[in-house]
């Protein structure tokens, strides 16, 4: 009992170490894809402000990996908005560029 | 939640990010503060390179002219003029071709002389060090860096959440209370510099973003993306043409420049001058103002002309704000044109970062020192984590006082002493953590803060014996700052490290032990009993 109680903790602990490392990069990676393709204006200006906000981002998607009730909530809820946004990314992407 | 509170998960999360590459974390704090005096060190480390800074109007028509006599057929050429901190000119250039490679000389900036000095990598090894590691390719090691600097920002705002209180509670400080004052004085430092912290973790991602999160750059530049820079700076030098350039001859320098120093009466010199297709028909020359401002690395007025009609062509710098924004993330974190003040402020804050690190990979070790001795032996996990410690805490500044040392001892004529400096940084490093390893820990840590001491200490008295030119007895009679001030800043250091053995001497506070200190105390006995499972002070 207690030794599977330990284990399931040490898997709960790397599956959020997993949502904030990966999940959160990508995560944020496609939140900077959107707005480097969203945002009007020149587009070198347009990347570099999407760029630098992405380790704010980042961080945040990693405070979220370990503030969440769960670890599937925490891969949840950043998949979800990744797909999201790679969708409409891919969609401009197509349309405009 | 991890933890039954937000707080509570974050505090874990803080131990352990905290944890993981806090070395590594230190090691880029501990070098990227010495580069603040990158310039410094490299003029302490080439005592042979010294000159009379001239006017830079002078130091510019001096170099151009050498460039014009070396490389006349080079793509471009790119002068940095002399400064008291680096007072020699640097020049480099592209030879022409495609694979035209770069080639750099430092040279008198009055004689254009190429500087003859002992090799040595001097400040710049520490800077190289700092934001791509050293022996690795450089990319892997600026990204191994970059995870560093992730792992660090997820720290800074975990603890900050952990200690909500962390502002009132820096006026806290409990001394000789083992654990708690290592918490306070973590705390501490953590909050006087915070912003510094924020700061120079965050810049220091942003500077090389391409590298880290390419992602929004690629797909909005797709395989263009060279030119994120290009457009974002316009730099003035740029002039397209789209023939092939034929050689033809230039204006004389002198008639530029003076054009220039006549436009810029007030205020700051030039501080570089760039050419592109030097003695052709596109060639253009471009002056540089070496800015006051720390804060914008592009506020550099650039003045460029047709250097074929001696004409001067119109700005094209990119004035939006997010160009700006490029620049000043630059300039913040590299304070290249830091006043001595700032610069430093600045060099304190980084040491205040350095010891805030070290102060947190030891609260580790105390807090869970007297837990995991419970079955006697620490554990594995432990152990290595008390040795890292000491490795990285007291190592690295015993290496780099190792690294001074042989820039003084490794004979300055030897071919490729360079490497041996080099060789001898990490030869210090692997003998501290060997050392570490199998020495008791609070004798490891005493022997190698004392072994620290004398080295830092040492180092004006070496640079004495070694090369008496640029002695504290010459320099300070000369007025020479800056070989002055390095003396004297590692001495200062040195002392720094002699007071942290005399600390770790003395006898325990644990209150288990205190009826025993108080004994050894009146008694006078320097050498009270120490035992090994008793928490460090």
């Amino acid at each position: 009992m207690v030794i599977s109680s330990r284990a399931s903790y040490r898997w709960m602990v790397a599956s959020r170490c997993g949502a904030a490392i990966l999940g959160g990069y990508v995560f944020a990676s496609a939140i900077t894809v959107f707005l480097s393709l969203a945002l009007p204006g020149p587009r070198a200006e347009v990347v570099l402000f999407a760029s630098l906000l992405s380790f704010i981002f980042y961080l945040l998607a990693v405070i979220w990996a370990f503030a969440a009730k769960t670890a599937w909530r925490a891969w949840l809820w950043l998949i979800l908005p990744t797909l999201v946004l790679a969708t409409i990314s891919y969609l401009i992407k197509r349309a405009v560029f | 939640m991890m933890h039954n509170s937000f707080r509570q998960s974050m505090a874990w999360l803080h131990t352990w990010v905290g944890l993981v590459l806090g070395w590594l974390i230190f090691t880029i704090f501990i070098m990227g503060t010495a580069s603040y005096f990158k310039s410094e060190i490299n003029q302490w480390m080439h005592p042979e390179a010294q000159f009379q800074v001239p006017a830079p109007e002078t130091a510019a028509l001096i170099g151009l002219k050498t460039l014009d006599r070396i490389a006349p057929h080079a793509e471009s050429w790119y002068l940095t003029l002399p400064t008291q901190r680096a007072p020699l000119t640097s020049a480099f250039w592209k030879e022409p071709g495609e694979n035209g490679q770069y080639k750099s000389q430092e040279m008198n900036p009055l004689t254009g002389e190429k500087v003859i000095a002992r090799d040595s990598l001097g400040g710049d090894f520490f800077y190289q060090m700092h934001y791509q590691l050293f022996g690795l390719p450089s990319t892997i090691g600026r990204i191994i860096v970059g995870i560093g600097a992730m792992f660090m920002l997820v720290a800074l705002i975990s603890g900050v959440i952990t200690h909500k209180k962390i502002f009132k509670e820096f006026f806290t400080f409990r001394p000789k209370k083992g654990q708690r004052s290592w918490l306070d004085f973590h705390n501490f430092t953590a909050v006087v510099a915070l912003p510094f912290f924020l700061m120079i973790t965050y810049t220091g991602l942003a500077i090389f973003f391409y590298l880290y999160i390419p992602w929004g750059l690629m797909a909005r530049f797709g395989s263009e993306t060279g030119k994120l820079y290009d457009e974002l700076q316009d730099s003035a030098a740029v002039v397209k043409f789209d023939s092939k350039p034929i050689n033809h001859r230039m204006q004389p320098f002198e008639l530029m420049i003076q054009q220039t120093a006549k436009e810029w009466q007030l205020g700051s010199p030039i501080g570089s001058v760039e050419v592109k297709s030097p003695n052709t028909d596109q060639a253009v020359i471009a002056f540089t103002r070496m800015p006051q401002e720390i804060l914008n690395n592009r506020l550099g007025e650039t003045l460029s002309f047709n250097a074929v009609t001696g004409t001067p062509l119109p700005n094209q710098k990119n004035q939006s704000v997010m160009a700006q924004t490029g620049g000043v993330i630059y300039g913040l974190h590299e304070a290249h044109l830091a006043s001595w003040p700032l610069r430093w402020l600045l060099f304190f804050s980084g040491l205040l970062g350095t010891v805030m690190i070290a102060t947190g990979l030891i609260l580790w070790t105390v807090k869970r020192r007297v837990q995991n001795l419970k079955g006697g032996r620490p554990s594995f996990g432990h152990y290595l984590v008390e040795r890292l410690n000491i490795a990285a805490i007291a190592g690295l500044p015993i290496a780099m006082a190792g690294y001074f040392w042989a820039n003084r001892l490794i004979s300055a004529q030897l071919a490729s002493r360079s490497d041996l400096e080099i060789r001898s940084f990490f030869i210090f490093w692997l003998l501290s953590f060997v050392h570490a390893l199998v020495r008791p820990w609070q004798k490891a840590w005493r022997e190698q803060l004392a072994v620290a001491a004398i080295l830092f200490m040492g180092i004006p008295f070496i640079n004495m014996m070694m090369t008496p030119g640029s002695s504290l007895l010459t320099t300070l009679g000369e007025g020479h700052t800056v070989l002055a001030a390095f003396d004297l800043t590692v001495f200062g250091v040195g002392l720094f490290f002699a007071c942290a053995t005399y600390k770790v001497m003395q006898p325990k506070h644990s209150k288990k032990h205190n009826a025993k200190r108080t004994i050894a105390k009146t008694h006078h006995d320097l050498h009270a009993p120490h035992h090994e499972e008793v928490s460090k002070p």
